[in-house]
């Protein structure tokens, strides 16, 4: 008996001394106001260490209650031992890291003094543990244990992630700041616009409660005032004043202001601001309404949104990504459908970009095997395709039925083709058929201005050939709706734009 | 044994392959191990498939562009006396240039204080948009409802290579990949039968940051730039001597490949892989890049309007093979034109040189435009022009001694671009200088904003468009920086 217990002061003797010089070494690290790199790295562990103590004493509390009801004696010498410890670690961690600046200093002195009545209030437990002492004093320590460690949580949290209670449902609405109010015959800049748009979209962050990066923008002085980066507002120049800035750097970017996903401030309320800082940035700029500049005059229009409402917001998100989820699929069952043909043919089906399902078919190297038997092996692929490139192939008019029925043709280019009446009007029916390219074909007026349909036709390419400025006009007039390219090189006909030899007749693998 | 025995046992000890083995045993398996942990991160273990590193790719989203032309005066034309029309410098005419835009700036040549110059050539509106515009450019005039300036620019090279390389390549010094490298890497190349990046130069000389210009730096050189000559046949060789036929070329080509893809999996160095490439292509260029690059065949009123000279040297013919490349899927067509260096020395003077030049390239340039959108091409055709920096509002002082004729200086601080095609707004102008012409007033646009928002149109992200080497994963538009994508350029 008499040797555990010499072990024990031992070890309380020891734990002590440890603690002692942390502390010490605490001290001598932050010796006048420059830090040392050993500080900040100590400090760093603060977020591991300090969860330790937390669980440990909630893990006595749990045994003691159990305890209580089987009325056994327990034994918690080694898990206060642990508590003492972790907390002594903890607080050294944590005095590091204050230090380091940057947080609000009421709390953090709360934080501090209550984490060092934790600390006390272990290292008693464990003594009284060790030495023989009544239940009601332990039970007393106990739950003077619990109270300084929710204290010192609850204000080490406050510093780090912001009340949570301030986002309570029943407290606040988030929407609060969403429609802009309304605004009267003169503009306060700052008051009526500058402010709304900083607390709708930043001050979650940089407000009372959150302050990340010591900033704050919920009050005008506090703006001014800046962060630990130093200030947000520059001069008189939006250029160089971060509190824009930010805002416009790329989206990946680190520095970009609000962080990605997060309500964005859109070109509107980035013109508001870059105003505001040109114009001196002042808290008493006010200008009659009338003198606005137009590039933010949307914003006094009453019931400008500075936020999505949450249920069109949700609706389009659902959408979208369902629109992702199904372009995803069709992507990978027409990718399938391309891995099926010989890689020289497949090589002529590309995608528009790396996550779509917008299908081109571009043969430009191929276009010397192209056969018209080949093209119709090819014909259900293509028919996927919103890009279609025939240009100086031989095409059978059979080919146009199908393409016509193309729900994703958008764009097609037949240029330098023998182009038949046939062709064109069984094209005409084309539902979706943006941009027809027919530059260089042997076309006449005559088909396109007897042609019914084109519904969908923005951009007509019929350019070289042979078309008189007359026929020019009428098929202009029958297409109202669709720019006509042809006005170049009138008269000039197909047969003057010479082709290219494509085949490659000998010597091919 | 005696010493001289043991001396010599141990000299050959260190010789011998087993001596060799047995000190090396941890190196060699330090060897092994980094070769196959690195398999598993996907760095080392070059595939032993004959990947085409030309093959098409896709971009990281939807692009507007799927081809450039890039115009490159080399010399820097002056934007004073062409686009960016400053009626303030009549009235300050011949007046000493104010100090405060003097303070802090370094010319090239300009000491002293130098006067002010007025636009040496007449501005007249044009097109719908109403735009000023200099006289010495009577064809531009129909096309400036396509085209969109860029009046903002600014560089921070003051000296013709540097800030051709710092344009081109996104770095001032050598040894950099440029802009049609990095696009060629991206996205490879719709036409397997050329190059995907191509250089045409005129005016007698090639720009004076020579072919680091069009160099594919620490890209593998697949991705460099193709030049061809101004003059006679633009590639040499193309034709197979007398004896051989193209089946026999064939021949001799698969064994050399057959060889070659043997080296390299032995030895995985992807400069096999390059060289397997350009053979092929070498053979398919036989085939193909006579017809391309063949003015000839194009019709007599093509000629006309371009106002071309088959077998010379001209920047008229550079731009219509310009867009027989484009029509052909070439990804990149650069071209220089030399000669815009006009610091009012010699022949070199804003009246006279100027003017020269822009007879020289001013049809041309309107054909092309035309053309382009006449056969469809323009909506998915990045055409871009400028110089390397811009001009100064001043006259050029040489040395503190006027000369007697007009010049102006190298200027970083603002010079205009333009662009036309892939959906850029037609007759519209982003950005604006002060008064004088001397400063950006509204919306700067660096190179490095103009290089981001090429590689925008064309759907790729300069951020994640990078390659590592030196231990940095480098961009085009810099490891460190970050760069902005002008979107207001695009309807």
């Amino acid at each position: 008996m008499q040797k555990t217990r010499r072990n024990y002061i031992l070890a309380t003797g020891s734990a002590s001394l440890i603690a002692i010089v942390i502390w010490m070494l605490a001290t001598s690290f932050t010796q006048g106001s420059e830090s040392s790199p050993w500080s900040t790295f100590l400090g760093g562990f603060h977020p591991l260490v300090l969860h330790i103590p937390i669980g440990v004493v909630i893990v006595i509390f749990a045994r003691s209650l159990w305890n209580l009801r089987t009325r056994a004696a327990s034994d918690n010498r080694f898990l206060w031992l642990l508590a003492a410890l972790s907390s002594s670690a903890s607080f050294a961690s944590g005095y590091f890291l204050g230090n380091e600046g940057g947080y609000d200093s009421e709390l953090l002195n709360r934080h501090l003094w209550s984490a060092a009545a934790f600390t006390a209030f272990a290292w008693i437990s464990f003594i009284l543990e060790v030495l023989p002492a009544s239940r009601s004093a332990k039970a007393l320590l106990l739950s003077l244990n619990l109270v300084s460690v929710s204290l010192a949580g609850h204000y080490g949290g406050l510093m780090v992630h912001g009340d949570p209670f301030a986002a309570a449902p029943w407290l606040n609405d988030p929407q609060r700041y969403a429609i802009l109010p309304e605004i009267g015959e003169e503009v306060a800049l700052y008051q009526d616009i500058i402010d709304p748009i900083l607390q709708a979209k930043c001050v979650s962050c940089h407000g009372p409660a959150k302050r990340k990066g010591s900033l704050r923008l919920d009050t005008y002085a506090h703006i001014r005032v800046g962060g630990k980066n130093g200030g947000v507002l520059t001069g008189n120049d939006p250029t160089r004043s971060t509190l824009l800035t930010v805002t416009k750097l790329p989206l990946h970017d680190d520095q970009h202001m609000p962080p990605k996903g997060k309500p964005q401030l859109n070109e509107v309320e980035q013109a508001a601001i870059s105003h505001w800082i040109a114009n001196g940035s002042s808290v008493e700029l006010v200008l009659p309404s009338a003198d606005v500049p137009s590039s933010f005059q949307a914003m006094l229009v009453p019931g400008y949104r500075l936020l999505p409402d949450p249920k069109l917001e949700a609706e389009r998100l659902a959408k979208e990504k369902e629109k992702q989820l199904l372009a995803i699929a069709r992507r990978a069952e027409l990718q399938s459908l391309i891995n099926e043909r010989p890689p020289e043919l497949a090589s002529c089906f590309t995608f528009a970009d790396q996550h779509g399902d917008t299908l081109h078919f571009t043969p430009i190297t191929q276009k010397g095997q192209l056969t018209s038997d080949l093209l119709e092996t090819l014909l259900p692929l293509i028919n996927e395709c919103h890009t279609i490139d025939l240009s100086d192939l031989t095409l059978p008019d059979s080919l146009f039925a199908m393409l016509a029925q193309s729900e994703s043709l958008v764009d097609l280019n037949l240029s330098r083709t023998q182009l038949t009446e046939l062709a064109l009007s069984s094209l005409s029916v084309s539902p979706n058929l943006e941009r027809l390219n027919l530059f260089a074909t042997k076309l006449s007026a005559q088909w396109l201005t007897s042609a019914q349909g084109f519904q969908s036709l923005r951009t007509l390419y019929i350019g070289q050939n042979g078309i008189s400025r007359e026929h020019l006009d009428s098929v202009r007039t029958h297409f109202p709706n669709t720019e006509v390219i042809g006005d170049l090189y009138l008269e000039a006909t197909a047969d003057e734009d010479v082709s290219d030899t494509y085949e490659d007749t000998e010597g091919s693998k | 044994m005696n010493l001289i025995t043991q001396l010599q046992t141990d000299s050959l000890s260190a010789t011998t392959r087993r001596y060799f083995l047995k000190e090396c045993m941890a190196g060699l398996g330090a060897i092994w191990f980094s070769s196959e942990a690195g398999k598993l991160f996907g760095k080392s273990g070059y595939t032993s498939k004959n990947a085409n590193p030309l093959a098409a790719k896709h971009p990281h989203f939807p692009p507007k562009a799927k081809r450039i032309i890039f115009l490159h005066m080399a010399g820097a034309p002056s934007q004073l006396d062409l686009f960016d029309y400053k009626p303030e410098l009549f009235r300050l005419d011949g007046k000493d240039c104010p100090p405060e835009f003097l303070e802090g700036q370094r010319f090239a040549f300009i000491s002293g204080v130098p006067s002010l110059l007025a636009p040496r050539h007449k501005f007249n509106p044009a097109g719908k948009s109403g735009q000023m515009i200099s006289e010495i450019l009577p064809h531009f005039r129909e096309i400036i409802d396509e085209v969109c300036f860029i009046k903002s620019m600014q560089t921070d090279q003051f000296n013709h290579a540097p800030a051709q390389l710092l344009l081109h390549t996104g770095n001032a010094n050598l040894g950099n990949a440029s802009m049609g490298s990095w696009i060629t890497y991206g996205l490879g190349t719709e036409n397997q039968n050329l190059p995907g990046f191509m250089v045409l130069v005129s005016g007698g000389k090639n720009p004076s940051a020579g072919k680091s210009a069009w160099s594919s730096g620490f890209l593998p050189s697949v991705y460099q730039g193709v030049q061809c000559r101004s003059e006679g046949d633009p590639i040499l060789y193309l034709n197979n001597p007398s004896q051989i036929d193209r089946r026999s070329r064939r021949q001799i080509l698969d064994t050399i490949d057959e060889i070659n893809r043997r080296h390299y999996e032995e030895v995985g160095d992807p400069e096999t892989l390059t060289r397997i490439s350009q053979y092929e292509m070498t053979y398919r260029l036989q085939m193909h890049a006579t017809d391309a690059l063949d003015i000839e065949k194009e019709p007599e009123y093509i000629h006309n309007s371009y106002g071309t000279n088959p077998g010379k040297e001209s920047f008229a013919n550079n731009c219509l093979l310009a867009r027989r490349l484009v029509e052909r899927g070439v990804r990149y067509v650069q071209l220089y034109d030399w000669g815009w260096d006009h610091h009012g020395n010699g022949q070199n003077t804003i009246d006279e040189g100027l003017a020269r030049k822009c007879k020289e390239i001013d049809r041309p340039i309107a054909a092309l435009i035309q053309d382009l959108k006449q056969r469809g091409l323009l909506d998915d055709t990045l055409v871009v022009w400028g110089g390397e920096f811009g001009r100064t509002p001043m006259r050029e002082l040489r040395g503190g001694v006027a000369s007697d004729t007009f010049g102006r200086d190298h200027h970083k601080e603002a010079f205009t671009i333009w662009m036309a095609g892939a959906g850029v707004k037609g007759g519209y102008t982003y950005g604006q200088t002060d008064p004088f012409g001397f400063f950006v007033e509204e919306n700067p646009v660096h190179v490095r904003d103009l290089q981001a928002t090429i590689l925008h149109a064309l759907g790729l992200d300069s951020h994640h468009l990078s390659f590592p080497y030196q231990g940095l994963d480098q961009r085009l538009t810099g490891v460190g920086e970050t760069p902005h994508v002008i979107e207001d350029l695009f309807a």
